[in-house]
């Protein structure tokens, strides 16, 4: 089915985003060689990415059982992690004084996205059980995941353009 | 039960959302240029008060007065040119 390959797609692509936003923060850090924004954001999805593997198997485990408590621990789990991290990128900039660039608020929106999307699949499944979203579900988390990879590039190279003509007029 | 949990989950939207707003607060201009943009505004104000002080009473030393007026306006024409010529290099990047 046309559904599924598309699942398969993604989900072969997921697998890289970790590494990916890896190499990103690392090239974007040796570029700059200071804590900006861009750095903050990328570091905190890092951060996240470690987060969400480590605490995965035991989140499976737990939401394979039967009852609405446990499909609760699976996107609370989820929704809370996506939240500390949107606090944790506030946090640094707050503490750093930095002002937010293209790149955070980017980063930031996926997260609210995402928290959004489970929200919406928690209560879908909680109420109506009519499993409407979980197709959105599957697709959209991997999209959002991939996504933003494309508009880091684009946001982070936009900034690092207008920084290196200030540099060279000013 | 199923009660709590959902309010649980709007709760932790709303915070996402919230913290989302703080964050886009953060990246507006910063304080300094509104500062400066204050400060041209005040003095364009001053050079207009003058002018019409200068056009109101029609003095001996006028000539005087209106040649001090103008080096005045022309040095803070030369302050908005550069203080524009920043903004757009900030802003646009060009």
């Amino acid at each position: 089915m046309l559904n599924e390959q598309i699942f398969e797609l993604l989900k072969s692509f997921e697998d890289v985003t970790s590494i990916m936003y890896i190499v990103l923060f690392l090239v974007i850090f040796f570029i700059e060689k200071r804590m900006s924004s861009a750095t903050v954001a990328l570091l905190v999805l890092c951060l996240c990415k470690g987060m969400a593997s480590l605490i995965l198997p035991e989140l499976l485990t737990l939401a394979s059982q039967v009852g609405l408590q446990y499909k609760f621990a699976w996107y609370g789990c989820w929704m809370g992690l996506n939240v500390i991290c949107i606090g944790l990128i506030l946090k640094f900039h707050l503490s750093h004084k930095i002002r937010a660039s293209n790149v955070a608020i980017t980063v930031s929106l996926a997260y609210v996205m995402l928290t959004v999307v489970q929200a919406l699949d928690f209560i879908d499944r909680a109420t109506l059980n009519s499993s409407a979203f979980a197709m959105i579900y599957q697709v959209s988390i991997p999209t959002i995941n991939i996504g933003l990879i494309p508009l880091i590039c684009y946001f982070w190279l936009q900034d690092f353009r207008k920084a290196a003509l200030m540099y060279k007029e000013g | 039960m199923s009660f709590v949990l959902i309010l649980i989950s709007v709760f932790m939207v709303f915070l996402a959302i919230i913290a989302h707003r703080k964050l886009l607060a953060l990246s507006g201009e910063p304080q300094i240029y509104a500062e400066v943009a204050s400060e041209l505004q005040q003095r364009a104000h001053d050079l207009l008060v003058r002018k019409d002080h200068i056009e109101a009473r029609a003095h001996l030393d006028l000539a005087d007065e209106n040649e001090r007026w103008k080096n005045d306006l022309a040095q803070y024409m030369e302050d908005y040119e550069q203080e524009a010529l920043a903004r757009r290099r900030l802003h646009l990047g060009r």
